[in-house]
């Protein structure tokens, strides 16, 4: 009985939060004069800068993906998604991550893409390796890293074969050794039935709040981890070759930059070797602090804590074996 | 978080969105060609919040979304409610483009790109105009020397700097956002000291020399107001 007077109340008071929050907004413009002085402070400022400029940027294409995901849920039979990436791991994962090379989205937009494609009976393999390969290889990203490296044209291929290699590789290594127990799969945001315009909407909706919190404690951390740790620091290490290659992969994940924006920071990070730099770009979109953050509030912490070591490996020894190779 | 709180939390970001998709005060953060889509991705969140919020009046008996209760519960996760941290970010520290204190942080930038460089503009009242970025480039890099003997016209912001001459003058470069800013920054003499974060535009000639930060001997130096686009692209 107590338990539910209890809910009642709190639905009670819970219905006014709409209200509420509105109101906090209002207060803020309207404090805003007289709590400017707080802020001072030019950590906190850069700090805010980096933090919503990573939001801001993040944002379209975090809407790009849930509207793919939620026109999937809505408009695309379950049946057509099972024999398009079928559980044949040999076949589903090498086209999941080409069909990822046409499609021009940032990393953010395509975690909630693969979540729904997984919940709608594909192959948890072919989805992930399509997340890969999505913000890596599009061409977007491709002419990104061609303008940002004229004159070496090798760089675009080497960066192709390095992060198709990634998504083809951990996509097969999960189909062989992934368990079904470590997905936490994302529930249907629409009950079964409804209009196929609200299962849109819905879906949408939904996802986008959910990666969209996710996406803020990621640009948070990484904007934290931009304003503690100077990058004159990082660029003191790279004669030594190897100590170059594991800072630029750390350093990769740590700024969380978009797949398109990164070929201009690589860019400018001459001092590194090609092959170095090579290893930022392909780790960069395959895992970064702003993914496992979207990735363990898509798909469960149990299943970030081994999917991001796991492509980190992969993505290093990739960049390398491709560096060598053809740089 | 119920269906209307999530409505409402949707309209707000989409909102944002489609301010910054037309206000200067986006690119403190964004370069110019990224607002429309930033507007598009406003007005399909609004669009969708608008939506959240018809249907949750149009089924009478449940407002809030209480007929589903704690089922619905999942609609609304609650780590939705971070969303509301940028807002309340822009709308409290309405942070301001990055300055000196980042450019700081950076070190100084080597080599950009091996390519060539192309012919210098023409001249605008006896000085070229150029870009910070690539006057610091061409200084470093190019084997033509370009920028021998010509008086060059140049913008950004004063960063302080006690271990040598005059002071740095820097501005960053987007790429795509304010997360991916390079500094590139030269060393201005024959100016003396000016404070941080001050606009100023430099008229004068590069000094040739060796080091990272290429040195800029000032003829004249006008402070200005802080550009609309604070960044190069």
């Amino acid at each position: 009985m107590s338990d539910l007077q209890v809910t009642d109340e709190r639905r009670r008071l819970g219905r006014f939060v709409p209200e509420l929050f509105v109101l906090v907004l209002v207060a803020a413009v309207l404090l805003r004069p007289r709590v400017a002085g707080w802020f001072d402070s030019a950590t906190l400022q850069t700090w805010s800068t980096v933090f919503v400029s990573i939001t801001l940027q993040a944002l379209p294409f975090l809407v790009l993906g849930v509207v793919v995901s939620g026109a999937v849920t809505a408009f695309v039979p379950s049946s057509l998604i099972a024999r398009l990436l079928p559980d044949r791991p040999a076949v589903a994962v090498p086209s999941a991550s080409l069909a990822g090379a046409v499609f021009p989205g940032c990393e953010c937009g395509s975690v909630p893409i693969a979540g729904r494609l997984t919940s709608l009976g594909a192959a948890p393999a072919a989805a992930l390796a399509f997340m890969l390969a999505a913000p890596a290889i599009n061409p977007v990203v491709m002419a990104a890293t061609a303008v940002a490296f004229p004159g070496q044209p090798e760089m675009v291929l080497a960066r192709f074969l390095a992060s198709f290699a990634v998504a083809v590789v951990v996509g097969l290594l999960w189909s062989r050794f992934g368990r079904g127990s470590w997905l936490r799969l994302p529930r249907r945001a629409v009950p079964e039935g409804a209009n196929r315009w609200d299962v849109f909407a819905g879906t949408a909706r939904h996802d986008f709040l959910h990666a969209g919190g996710w996406l803020v404690v990621g640009a948070a951390a990484a904007a934290a981890l931009q304003v503690f740790i100077p990058r004159s620091l990082v660029t003191t290490v790279a004669t030594n070759e190897w100590l170059a290659v594991l800072v630029l992969a750390g350093l990769a994940v740590l700024l969380a930059l978009c797949s398109e924006a990164d070929a201009f920071v690589a860019a400018s990070l001459s001092q590194f070797s090609l092959t170095a730099r090579l290893v930022f770009l392909v780790v960069g979109p395959a895992v970064d602090i702003k993914l496992i953050a979207l990735q363990a509030g898509t798909f469960g912490r149990g299943f970030a804590l081994r999917f991001a070591p796991l492509t980190f490996v992969v993505a290093v020894s990739s960049a390398l074996v491709v560096g060598w190779w053809v740089l | 978080m119920d269906r209307r709180t999530e409505s409402v939390l949707l309209l707000a970001v989409g909102a944002v969105g489609v301010r910054f998709g037309f206000s200067d005060a986006a690119l403190a953060y964004l370069k110019p060609s990224f607002q429309p889509i930033l507007l598009i991705a406003g007005v399909v969140l609004v669009l969708l919040g608008g939506h959240g919020l018809l249907r949750d009046s149009a089924r009478p008996g449940s407002p809030g979304g209480g007929e589903h209760g704690d089922h619905d519960d999942h609609g609304g996760p609650g780590v939705a409610w971070l969303l509301a941290v940028p807002l309340l970010v822009l709308l409290l520290i309405a942070p301001p483009a990055l300055g000196s204190f980042a450019a700081g942080r950076q070190g100084p930038v080597a080599s950009v790109s091996d390519s060539g460089f192309v012919e210098l503009p023409a001249a605008r009242e006896g000085a070229v105009d150029l870009g910070l970025r690539d006057f610091v480039t061409r200084a470093l890099q190019d084997p033509e020397r370009s920028l021998d003997g010509v008086p060059v016209r140049v913008v950004g912001f004063v960063m302080p700097d006690e271990s040598g001459d005059g002071y740095l003058l820097s501005r960053f470069t987007v790429a795509c956002c304010a997360a991916d800013a390079t500094a590139y920054t030269t060393r201005v003499v024959g100016d003396g000291e000016r404070p941080a974060d001050t606009w100023v535009e430099v008229t004068g000639r590069w000094e040739p020399g060796d080091g990272d930060v290429p040195v800029l001997e000032a003829d004249t130096v006008t402070v200005v107001p802080a550009p609309e686009e604070p960044y190069e692209y």
